[in-house]
């Protein structure tokens, strides 16, 4: 087993607004924790001497990619996510890569937000919220 | 296509080009969210709302009559005007138009800073995404084309479009934007204009289907300056 750094190594795809999963990873320099979560229930009782819990649904987590913004056609960041606002769509994310056997996330989300904007001396950059739908499926490439 | 820097961004409110003071702006597309989630879901469901976007621009003060102060006095909840955030300034360039309200503007101050204003803006339902467009100069004493200015979206569509167009100056009498299009970028046909001679903005709106290639005619006597983006339905 082994450590790999972000760059070089880490994929994820997102849906276009046809349904077309499209890989954005050469657009993206930040993607917020992503994965599966659980909702934690309280079942303490009297006689209890420490917290129980159970689980209970899996939560509907948020997460945001954002990177430099990039006016290409049909595959780059704001051709595929800018018409995405308000609609479900697939994701995939390998955070070490799509080598055949590696740890794989998938799910639908819905776009909450996407957001473009720059400040002076800086770029242009955008930042897309989703919203998972459902479950997150834990597999592999 | 291309990666943008800040310096691409250009910022317009009506007849308002705060371009000199412009610091830091955005706009965000966005849409609540509804929880639909049952007790038979293994896990949380989302559906979406509507649609809520917002446009925020932050800058220095600047007292110019056609900077931001001056769109602020003017025009602080006494209606909308087009609004548009433009990124680059190439004809074809993308941009996102839409009509918003001038909800607040505040101007914070610091010790050994220069005198900042923030502006926030709320759209006037939901901003859309377009296309900056160019001018075709055709003058009533025959001077011949001087830019074309054509868009190509690459085909056709059915659901109308709008033509935003930011008149940020006049001169003599009116001018005449007039939104064309065309399926083969060769023969125009005139869709829909107006006849402005104030500084402002205009919405052009285009029923129906819009070919192609589109491009605004801005005839007319006058010497006025506009910017003009369009945005498919």
């Amino acid at each position: 087993m082994a450590k790999y750094k972000v760059s070089g190594n880490s994929v994820v795809k997102i849906d276009d607004a046809l349904g077309t999963l499209r890989d954005l990873s050469a657009y993206v320099d930040t993607i917020s924790a992503l994965g599966k979560e659980v909702q934690e229930l309280d079942v303490t009782s009297f006689a209890d001497t420490a917290e129980r819990v159970i689980a209970g649904i899996e939560t509907a987590q948020e997460f945001t990619i954002s990177g430099h913004f990039d006016d290409t056609g049909t595959t780059g960041p704001d051709a595929v996510l800018a018409p995405r606002v308000g609609t479900l769509g697939t994701w995939e994310w390998y955070p070490i890569g799509t080598t055949s056997g590696r740890r794989k996330f998938s799910g639908e989300s819905l776009c909450k937000s996407y957001k473009i904007g720059g400040e002076v001396k800086g770029r242009v950059q955008y930042e897309c919220v989703m919203k998972q739908d459902g479950t997150v499926v834990v597999g592999t490439a | 296509m291309a990666k943008k820097i800040a310096s691409d961004i250009r910022f317009l409110y009506g007849g308002y080009d705060p371009g000199t003071s412009t610091v830091r702006a955005s706009v965000t597309l966005e849409v609540e969210t509804l929880d639909p989630t049952a007790v038979t879901d293994a896990a949380e469901r989302a559906l979406a709302g509507n649609r809520k976007d917002i446009v925020e621009w932050a800058g220095l003060f600047d007292d110019a009559p056609g900077d931001m102060d001056a769109a602020q006095a003017a025009l602080l909840t006494t209606g909308t005007a087009v609004l548009s955030m433009l990124i680059g300034t190439a004809v074809g360039d993308r941009a996102y138009s839409g009509t918003a309200y001038l909800l607040a503007a505040k101007a914070p101050a610091k010790l050994g800073d220069l005198m900042r204003q923030e502006v926030t803006f709320k759209p006037d339902q939901a901003m859309g995404r377009g296309l900056l467009l160019g001018h075709r100069t055709v003058k009533p004493s025959g001077t011949s084309d001087v830019a074309t200015g054509t868009i190509d979206d690459g085909t056709l569509s059915i659901a109308g479009g709008v033509v935003y167009v930011h008149i940020l100056g006049v001169g003599g009498s009116a001018i005449q934007p007039l939104a064309e299009h065309s399926a083969t970028g060769t023969t125009w046909t005139p869709v829909a204009g107006v006849s402005v001679n104030v500084i402002g903005s205009q919405k052009i709106s285009i029923t129906g289907t819009v070919q192609r290639y589109v491009r605004v005619e801005l005839g007319g006597a006058g010497t006025g300056t506009a910017t003009s983006v369009f945005v498919r339905g």
